[in-house]
């Protein structure tokens, strides 16, 4: 699955100066094939919502931007197209990027062991009122990442069998990786200063 | 003697424990060989373990090289050194500089930045006490002024005053006349 | 933001999945699958209908000695059979990842150290390697050549850890006294190269601290060969021991389908017969230089992916890793051990993710810079973590005694569970 170096990424002013790093590595999925196949017909979405953010100087890694609404369909085509096989959902991640955006970044990682690739897909949920779609019907993994990122950054899973804190205890108060967060002065008599 | 092989779903009953017997028997034979060679072990407070050179325990300080330039204070991810000096031109009259061994993780990251390379993590590890405030230790060898540093600075002063006397001198000729106008 | 209704209301019991009737795949060798079916059917019912239940809910940890940390099992007991087990984790906690937003590039690595305390080489060698990505910079070779050591070394000790402790969770006492004698060799070989014996903070971005000290390669090329010779009889100690094949073969089966889904790496995910290994798959530093095999469960001793299969992935590991190391101390050259860095480093905005193989699966960081001193998310992606996660899953129908076996095979480390 070697995806063609660079395909679509603006060449940056010289070009010899992008470091081997930047570049999408053989196991990357390209990302023109990814979205292709997302967007082919009886997909789940269409070419228009999605948005492909290409590798290169800028942000080092690409990813495909997805709409939070058909994350779960989404996800179900990336795990049974044989183009894409992800059967392993590495992580996924909450980013709060609420200082450019008001929205916090719902990341992806996955990975195809059949097909020895890699993708990166981002959902974009409101910080106001963080809600998506629960993946845990497509991964079972997804299950405790999930719990994670509700842990973090108090995301929504709607559908999760299970949605509870996992790694805070369970009458903390606040989502400690949101930007806005406020250290509390004491934990149950604990001082925390 | 052919070691049988494991097979749980096919071996019969006899084959079971003739199988327990036999892969005990080897593990013994083991055990047996090391029974007869020196131990491994040492014993702790009366035989230590040689430390090697670049061990990480607890910070030394060369003092005398230092320059208060708050480098390794910066590089520590925890913030447990302070210091606390007084400048008096370039000599350093010494107040503190305390690492807080209580949460000191013995990273080194302090040791690189030094500009002047003297502040070091040393071979000494066991930091024992009856009470964490006596964790917090003050690296100092000396508070105040060194002995050098002390006659380097009242050479200096003594010639800042020469100094200020020689410049004044013209000026205290002429003073005398109008201080006692004044006074 | 949260309604708190959506917050499932605290307490244990309320909070237990009820596994439906009839799941159970391990009935081929217990022949428990109608066992395992009626008392939670009935089980189910009382539960709605609030009277006493036969089935016996307990806690296994959080300071249980086979827990291998502070995990908190609650297993649901039927007898002798586990029908439900939930674990609960986070005691150790430390905030990992909220520290990395708020601490410097370089200052981070320590922190590193902390989550996979048995392999913190391996978690150096992740993170340093995230910021390097970001930071496009080459790494010097004999540097990359240290780092490949010291992490092949790191794993066989993890491994070795993970040998002596499975033995003792079972009952075996004395090859945990021969893996620690060999692992205290490793360690004081890093404690000769970097001063530390378990919280390394060696490798770091853009290399390592420092170079190797006079007469440490020869040291490790002893090791090696002194180490195959004890691998020897650690295989005849456990691997072949009738008692321990009697207490892993056949025990905690995992299959391919649920090893994916659950997303095992490592050990775990080769133990159920994939042989994927990313050393091979998507080789990162020099791993395409060496010449190693991927060992893979094959099933000797019972069925693919059962407990010895695990426990087997890692034994042939170790011997790989000697190989790997070998090839390392033969291919060594002088040069330097540290890229070119400013000392206040500004890692240019953008992310990266790398995973790399640490000995319990894939490692992977995940940095996001927004070009500045600090990072603006650091996501740690622990493999013990999702290995975890399928203990819900493989735990159901085996015997109580046999939890262990299973919790022990799969070589969690707690700290990196909780990060
Ligand atoms: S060793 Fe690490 S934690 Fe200790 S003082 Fe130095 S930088 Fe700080
Ligand atoms: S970095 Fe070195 S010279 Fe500067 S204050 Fe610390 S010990 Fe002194």
């Amino acid at each position: 699955m070697a995806s063609d170096p660079k395909p679509t990424t603006p060449e940056p002013k010289g070009a010899a100066a992008v470091p081997r790093h930047w570049l999408p590595s053989p196991w990357d999925h390209s990302l023109e094939k990814l979205k292709a196949t997302l967007s082919s017909p009886g997909g789940p979405c269409d070419a228009n919502d999605l948005k492909i953010v290409p590798w290169g100087a800028k942000q080092c890694e690409g990813y495909i931007d997805v709409p939070a609404a058909k994350i779960a369909d989404i996800c179900k085509v990336l795990r049974d197209d044989p183009d894409c096989r992800y059967e392993i959902v590495m992580c996924i991640s909450g980013v709060d990027y609420s200082k450019e955006d008001d929205k916090l970044a719902i990341i992806y990682h996955l990975l195809s062991v059949a097909n020895n690739q890699r993708a990166q897909i981002r959902a974009w949920v409101p910080k106001a009122a963080p809600e998506i779609d629960t993946v845990e019907g497509v991964w079972a993994a997804a299950n405790w990442h999930e719990r994670e990122t509700y842990d973090f950054f108090g995301v929504v899973f709607r559908g999760h069998s299970d949605l509870r804190r996992i790694l805070c205890p369970e009458d903390w108060v606040g989502f400690p990786l949101l930007k806005d967060y406020e250290f509390p002065k004491e934990y149950h008599g604990i001082s925390c200063v | 003697m052919v070691a049988p092989t494991h097979t749980l779903k096919s071996s019969g009953w006899f084959n079971e424990v003739w199988l327990g017997f036999w892969t005990a028997l080897v593990g013994m034979r083991i055990t047996l060989k090391y029974f007869f060679k020196k131990p491994e072990t040492v014993q702790y407070p009366e035989e230590r373990m040689p430390i090697p050179d670049r061990y990480r325990g607890i910070h030394y300080l060369e003092q005398e090289k230092c320059i208060y330039c708050f480098m390794c204070a910066r590089a520590c991810p925890v913030d447990c050194i302070s210091m606390e000096a007084v400048r008096h031109g370039k000599e350093l009259e010494w107040v503190s500089f305390t690492v807080d061994y209580n949460r000191c993780m013995f990273c080194e990251l302090c040791t690189y930045p030094c500009p002047k390379d003297c502040i070091h993590e040393g071979k000494e590890f066991a930091l024992v006490t009856y009470d964490r405030r006596d964790l917090v230790l003050d690296l100092l060898s000396w508070k105040g002024m060194s002995a050098e540093a002390k006659q380097r600075f009242e050479a200096a002063e003594a010639a800042k005053a020469s100094g200020a006397a020689a410049k004044d001198a013209p000026k205290a000729g002429a003073a005398p006349a109008d201080a006692p106008e004044h006074s | 933001m949260v309604p708190s209704s959506e917050t499932p209301a605290r307490g244990a019991a309320a909070t237990l999945p009820v596994k439906p009737a009839g799941q159970g795949d391990y009935d081929e060798d217990f022949n428990l699958k109608p066992k395992f079916a009626t008392p939670l059917a009935r089980n189910e019912r009382e539960m709605v209908m609030d009277v006493r239940t036969q089935d016996m809910e307990m806690n296994m940890g959080p300071q249980h000695p086979s827990t291998h940390g502070v995990l908190r099992l609650l297993l649901r007991v039927d007898g002798e059979i586990v029908t439900g087990a939930v674990p609960y984790i986070g005691y150790i906690h430390r905030c990992a990842e909220k520290i990395g937003e708020s601490v410097e590039w370089i200052q981070y690595l320590p922190y590193t150290d902390r989550y996979d305390y048995l392999a913190a080489m391996n978690n150096n060698l992740g993170y340093s390697m995230a910021v390097e990505k970001l930071l496009g910079i080459e790494i010097p070779e004999r540097a990359m050549y240290i780092r490949t050591i010291c992490a092949e070394l790191n794993r066989i000790g993890s491994h070795l850890i993970a040998f002596g402790t499975y033995g003792l969770d079972l009952g075996a006492f004395t090859p945990f006294f021969y893996s620690f004698r060999e692992r205290e060799w490793i360690l004081s070989l890093f404690e000769k190269i970097c001063g530390a014996r378990l919280t390394y903070s060696y490798i770091r971005i853009g290399g390592v601290f420092n170079d190797s000290p006079p007469g440490w390669l020869e040291e490790v090329a002893a090791f090696c060969n002194d180490f195959e010779e004890k691998w020897k009889e650690y295989n005849d100690l456990l691997s072949e021991n009738s008692i321990f094949v009697s207490r892993t073969a056949n025990v905690g089966v995992i299959s391919v389908e649920d090893a994916l889904a659950f997303g095992l790496t490592g050990p775990c995910l080769r133990g159920s017969g994939i042989a994927y290994d990313l050393r091979k798959a998507q080789p990162y530093e020099l791993y395409n230089k060496f010449e190693f095999d991927i060992p893979v469960g094959s099933g000797r001793k019972g069925t693919v992916g059962d407990c010895w299969d695990r426990y087997d992935v890692r034994m042939q590991e170790m011997r790989e890793s000697v190989k790997i190391v070998r090839q390392c101390l033969a291919g060594i050259q002088e040069g330097p051990t540290l890229a070119k860095l400013s000392a206040a480093l500004r890692v240019p905005a953008g992310h990266a993710y790398v995973g790399i193989e640490n000995p319990r699966g894939e490692l992977g960081h995940f940095v996001i810079s927004g070009g500045d001193k600090k990072a603006i998310r650091l996501r740690v992606r622990g493999p013990s973590f999702c290995n975890l996660s399928i203990l819900p899953k493989a735990l159901p129908g085996t015997m109580l005694a046999d939890a262990v076996a299973v919790i022990g095979s799969i070589d969690i480390v707690l700290g990196e569970v909780d990060r």
